[in-house]
């Protein structure tokens, strides 16, 4: 009826996380053959890849508008202290099977996850949040599993010294 | 940039770190007056604490109780401690679909893409001190009162029960108890159209997809514009049929709307008189049923109506012949041959409303608030309407005769430049957008012909930023 004239954003966004749930539900063997396709995630965005650290160091900066490390390291404090919580909610959610539930509550920590830089766990959850809003079947253990993994990652590059680098 | 140290900020997120996050980057920035609220029922506890002076709001849209949208839509509808026009950053990630176009609606300041980053924080700031001495902009209460702010199941979580709290504070009552509650209600102090408290609150309180509010809004809205402004009284839509006719026409098509306005009426009775409300009620259930109204049907309408429209009158408006004018440019009697919308995508009038009295001064009004959607000659700067009308020349208190084509009128609004395409960031503040400008959802933000202000800069940057507005703009510079 009325005359729209869309970027293509909306729809690529939908193209790049149908590509990314197909490789993400791969075995590793499957993945590392896909890497390099059409098919392979790193081509959707460079941070949401394997390779891509737990924190991008370049975009906290840009976040925080300094590169300072005691800065950074007080900011992912912070989020260390109150990301938990949204994994709880989000396992909640699972537990209740409700895909609105879901979505929201992945928003939520995504959104948090995005405020500390933390590419990958944003984009495991921005993956979450669309599945349950296009109603797609989740494996509530698989998934929890997951995002309790990548938030260990996280936890892990800065106990591993991930922030005394330079940012690139 | 804003003046951040001498302004209070409040910060709505239920989400702590990103809300201590934009805060630690405010503090950055220079604020010193920094109100945090986890949602925005919060955030309105907080507003009526506030000291008097400049206020800057930024909030999340997705909280429990009350909503980011819905928190805008208070302020902005004058529920708050805070005054109406206040500046209000809407924060919002890439997949918040429906957020955009019901903040736009709203009036929203700008929109801040998640994750905030000091840069881009700094940056909306820059725009909103450049626009925060336009004035204008800001729409009456009862534009607002009808933007719809449900977002699409499964989407966000809908906003838990929070409902009673207002209703009861306010003795807020549903639709079907207006008799009682509004039964005595007048003009608002300044004659314009008066929403009361419970109104408002109402508002605030309705469920989400309460579409038989929205309808009685929209009726209300209708019936408030009457005469220019006053709200109607039972007597004056007992006695002067234009108001009914011009209900009449409203949802030929949108039979849901017309329901939900049919559920509207029963709360009105009380206002309008019950011959009044029953005249409506029927011609609704004729829509509802899908029956469109022609011209004929209005004409047979406003026969009943003798006293309005002269049999002389009627008789000539069987040869009337269909016009293209503007809305400044309607003659005395005339019917419109297309359906009005506005830029929402409400259906306002349907073809067959006559462009008389009540009617004409909605469309007018609206026009004025740029929020209707009609074709713009950029020339002549006005809607143009499609009509059938008689002939100039037959008019009986015309003369001498004139010639039947449509009168010359008046002179060009503005001059426009070339049309060129312009990105986001080329736009400034002065140029004149030559085709609508879209979301990417495909709603219209601004329509061709609108003159660019700062504010309209500003939020078609942020806009852009957040992936939300197609990547040309048409101006002519």
């Amino acid at each position: 009826m009325r005359n729209s004239a869309p970027t293509d954003f909306p729809f690529k966004y939908q193209e790049l996380n149908r590509r990314r749930s197909i490789v993400e539900s791969c075995d590793p063997e499957d993945r590392r053959m896909l890497r390099g396709t059409a098919m392979d995630g790193a081509g959707m965005t460079p941070a949401a890849s394997d390779e891509a650290a737990a924190i991008d160091l370049v975009k906290l900066s840009e976040i925080l508008g300094e590169s300072d490390r005691a800065e950074m390291r007080e900011h992912l404090d912070l989020f260390f202290s109150h990301f938990p919580a949204l994994i709880d909610r989000l396992d909640a959610a699972f537990k209740a099977g409700s895909d609105t539930e879901i979505a929201t509550a992945a928003h939520t920590a995504m959104g948090a996850a995005g405020m500390a830089a933390a590419v990958r766990l944003r984009g495991l959850l921005m993956r979450i949040e669309t599945a349950a809003c296009a109603g797609d079947a989740l494996d509530a253990a698989s998934e929890m599993s997951l995002v309790r993994s990548e938030y260990a990652g996280v936890q892990a590059f800065v106990a591993d010294g991930g922030l005394t680098d330079e940012p690139r | 940039m804003l003046d951040l140290a001498k302004r209070t900020v409040i910060v709505v997120d239920d989400e702590a770190f990103t809300r201590q996050t934009v805060v630690r980057l405010l503090a950055t920035l220079g604020a010193t007056n920094i109100v945090q609220a986890e949602d925005g029922e919060a955030a309105l506890a907080e507003s009526w604490t506030i000291a008097a002076g400049p206020v800057l709001v930024i909030s999340d849209f997705n909280m429990p109780k009350i909503d980011g949208l819905n928190l805008l839509k208070s302020v902005r509808m004058g529920q708050s401690g805070l005054h109406r026009a206040v500046p209000f950053v809407m924060l919002t990630g890439f997949s918040d679909r429906d957020v955009v176009d019901a903040a736009l609606k709203l009036d929203v300041s700008a929109f801040l893409l998640k994750p905030v980053s000091k840069a881009g924080l700094e940056k909306r700031l820059n725009h909103l001190a450049r626009s925060e001495a336009e004035k204008g902009w800001l729409k009456p209460v009862d534009i607002y009162s009808v933007v719809a702010t449900d977002m699409a199941p499964g989407v966000f979580a809908p906003p838990t029960e929070t409902k009673d709290e207002p209703s009861a504070a306010n003795g807020a009552t549903k639709p079907g108890a207006r008799k009682s509650s509004n039964g005595n209600q007048a003009s608002g102090p300044s004659g314009g159209p008066h929403r009361g408290p419970e109104d408002n609150a109402q508002s605030l309180a309705r469920g989400p997809s309460d579409a038989s509010d929205a309808g009685a809004d929209l009726l209300k809205f209708l019936l408030s514009n009457k005469q220019g402004g006053g709200h109607a009284t039972a007597d004056d839509v007992a006695s002067d049929g234009q108001g009914q006719v011009n209900l009449l026409a409203i949802s030929s098509h949108d039979t849901a709307l017309a329901d939900a306005m049919k559920a509207g009426v029963d709360g009105l009775i009380a206002e309008i008189g019950q011959t009044a409300a029953d005249r409506i009620t029927s011609a609704l259930e004729r829509l509802a049923s899908g029956d469109a109204l022609s011209p004929a049907d209005v004409i047979d309408v406003l026969q009943d109506k003798g006293d309005k429209i002269s049999p002389e009158a009627l008789t000539v408006a069987r040869d009337w012949s269909e016009q293209t004018r503007s809305l400044g440019d309607i003659p005395k009697i005339a019917i419109s041959t297309q359906n009005i919308f506005m830029r929402d995508g409400t259906l306002l009038l349907a073809s067959g409303a006559p462009l008389t009295g009540t009617p004409l001064r909605v469309l007018r009004r609206l026009e004025r608030l740029g929020i209707l959607d009609l074709p713009l000659d950029p020339a002549l700067g006005r809607c143009l309407v499609r009509l059938v009308a008689p002939p100039e020349a037959k008019q009986p208190d015309r003369a001498p005769q004139r010639p039947a084509a449509p009168r010359p009128i008046a002179t060009p609004a503005r001059r426009v430049g070339p049309e060129r395409a312009v990105g986001p960031t080329e736009i400034s503040a002065g140029m004149v957008v030559s085709r609508d400008i879209h979301t990417v959802h495909g709603a219209i933000y601004l329509g061709a012909g609108t003159s660019l202000t700062e504010r309209h800069v500003g939020v078609l940057e942020s806009l852009y930023e957040a992936g939300k507005l197609t990547s040309k703009i048409w101006v002519n510079a």
